[in-house]
């Protein structure tokens, strides 16, 4: 097996982490549970080469892994059931996709690198494919894209080029926005502020690397801020198509750079968004290619069970089930309450609904005034203080 | 139970058109048993109170109408103890002889109820229950004049049992139990 891993991406309760394999054909998982001694959880094995670019769904059911092959390939995950895979092919053939990023509304967004165009559509409720594809031209080639937190702007680096911008009206549709934004030479990597309102932009120069930051007025307008921000390496790494080699921390006070090519080699680069100023981190990694800020897993509480009770009030009898579950200890953060959902018995996980929002010391539901036969699925999801919540822990009555 | 109703007034008048009749009536209040186990459990046993007038055409029958109230509990039901009340009233004919022995007059009756009970919980999950069901009833009973200078003034002592099974929804449930009462009343005869 050849290991050239190249990006990575984390599961929105920070769980898992997703690692491409650029010539291995292989995708993997780690388990984040337990940060310091993160294990392997999984790989798949892709027929596909160059894997690069990884982006999970903002509601974690689904993942995407483009190549950047002129294949027009775009190969579709569940990262929870980490099972399996789907291929969906562009309706444009011989696209090199290099980049891609999803939005919580399904939009799903790719950069053709040799097209010179972006493809986008939204998710369909399969989660292996495109609904409406389309597709918009680009400034020149590009390599990357980043979508804003709420899902309305996304930024698309163009590489020896500058940026365009795009508005996301809705589940699937896009269109240009206000102006394209020059930035400096070659924009490879781009990240938004926790909040969305500031555009972080990591240019591999050819000279000193630069970061340069960007003002999100309102969905599809962005303008420049002080240009550049900070110079981040004395020499120049490559650009690395569709990787994302800058992540901005999400309590937005950091960013870490990779340390790819001959520049930082086994270290990576610590920028302070407040100042710009800069440290280098050393890893045990030959050369850190894509990055991703971690920031502790929100994990299920433990220990789910559910008890079916009947309540006499005499003339007829109330129907009730009973959850029950325990914290879990290897949360990062407090835990500041529980969700309960319900669906029906075999429905899809879209069925579910919110029955209740606890607090971090009830560890026990009771779903009251139930049919006789109702059969419902319940989960329940830890919320932490950072507002985060953690996939769910799932019992069946 | 219109139709019964009708039937019985039809016994009480009929025979007092071609004599003169005792009318009496009076009011009987006493404990109430109910025979379920969890109505006992929840509510409790309970009191009642039987206002009456009747009649008694011909020689020794009488027949009559009342209305039962007074069973009316609060408690605490079910897995969450939650706020509960039970009313329990009903609306009873009855027809029966009465035979005097000595300074007593024993006396038998059977009759025909419509009760009504309505149960209320402060529950999310509650249910409505306020509905009425019919059931015969017998009675045994003695009255007695001991005021030779007040002679229509009696007093009685009366048990009677009250079978009332209800299911109202999946449930049956035993409303029915024992009536032991005393009472007064007025006879006036005509």
């Amino acid at each position: 097996m050849t290991y050239d891993l190249t990006d990575v991406a984390l599961s929105p309760d920070n769980k898992y982490a997703f690692i491409s394999n650029f010539k291995g054909q292989e995708l993997y998982r780690v388990d984040l549970s337990d940060p310091k001694n993160p294990a392997l959880a999984g790989k798949l094995s892709i027929t596909e080469s160059r894997l690069c670019d990884i982006a999970i769904s903002p509601d974690g059911n689904y993942g995407v892994v483009v190549n950047n092959n002129p294949s027009a390939q775009v190969i579709f995950f569940d990262p929870y059931s980490f099972s399996g895979y789907s291929v969906y092919t562009l309706k444009t053939s011989g696209a090199a996709v290099a980049g891609v990023d999803l939005a919580a509304n399904g939009t799903i967004i790719l950069t053709d690198l040799w097209g010179a165009k972006i493809h986008f559509g939204r998710v369909n409720d399969s989660l292996n494919g495109l609904v409406s594809e389309t597709s918009l031209p680009t400034s020149a080639n590009p390599v990357n894209v980043a979508i804003s937190p709420d899902g309305t702007t996304a930024l698309v680096a163009n590489w020896y080029s500058n940026i365009n911008v795009f508005q996301i009206t809705g589940a699937g549709t896009v269109v240009p926005g206000a102006t394209p934004v020059l930035a400096n030479a070659f924009p490879d990597s781009i990240d938004f502020s926790p909040d969305g309102k500031i555009v972080y932009v990591y240019s591999s120069n050819y000279g000193p690397d630069l970061l340069s930051w960007y003002r999100v007025n309102s969905p599809g307008n962005v303008t420049a801020g002080a240009v550049p921000a900070a110079s981040l390496l004395t020499c120049s790494t490559i650009p690395v198509f569709g990787v994302e080699i800058l992540a901005v921390a999400p309590n937005g006070l950091y960013a870490i750079t990779h340390g790819s090519d001959s520049c930082l080699k086994k270290n990576v680069q610590l920028i302070n968004l407040a100042t710009f100023g800069t440290q280098i981190i050393p890893t045990n990694n030959l050369l850190p290619t894509g990055v991703a800020a971690f920031w502790g897993a929100v994990l299920a509480p433990e220990s789910l069970a559910l008890a079916s009770m009947e309540n006499s009030y005499i003339f007829y009898k109330e129907y009730i089930n009973r959850l029950t579950w325990q914290a879990n200890t290897k949360n990062t953060f407090a835990v500041t309450s529980y969700r309960i959902y319900r669906k029906p018995w075999g429905a899809s996980n879209s069925a579910y609904e919110l029955l209740a929002d606890v607090g971090p010391w009830t560890f026990s539901y009771d779903d009251r005034g139930l049919g006789k036969n109702d059969q419902y699925t319940y989960g329940v999801a830890s919320v932490d203080e950072k507002g985060r919540e953690s996939q769910k822990a799932v019992v069946n009555d | 139970m219109k139709k019964s109703i009708a039937i019985l007034a039809m016994i009480i008048v009929l025979p007092a058109l071609a004599q003169a009749i005792d009318i009496f009536g009076g009011v009987q209040g006493g404990l109430r048993t109910v025979n379920d186990s969890q109505i006992k459990s929840v509510y409790g046993q309970g009191m009642c109170l039987f206002p009456y007038l009747a009649v008694n055409p011909w020689r020794g029958m009488i027949a009559g109408a009342g209305y039962e109230l007074g069973y009316s509990k609060s408690g605490h039901i079910g897995i969450y103890q939650e706020d509960t009340t039970l009313k329990v009233s009903g609306l009873e004919v009855f027809a029966g002889y009465q035979y005097p022995v000595g300074f007593m007059t024993p006396y038998a009756l059977v009759g025909l109820g419509s009760f009504s009970y309505k149960q209320t919980v402060a529950s999310p999950a509650a249910q409505k229950v306020d509905t009425s069901a019919m059931t015969f009833f017998v009675a045994l009973g003695a009255k007695a004049s001991p005021l030779k200078g007040l002679p229509g003034l009696f007093f009685n002592l009366e048990v009677k049992y009250v079978p009332l099974s209800v299911k109202p929804y999946d449930e049956s449930v035993d409303l029915g139990g024992i009536r032991l009462t005393l009472g007064a009343g007025y006879s006036l005869s005509f």
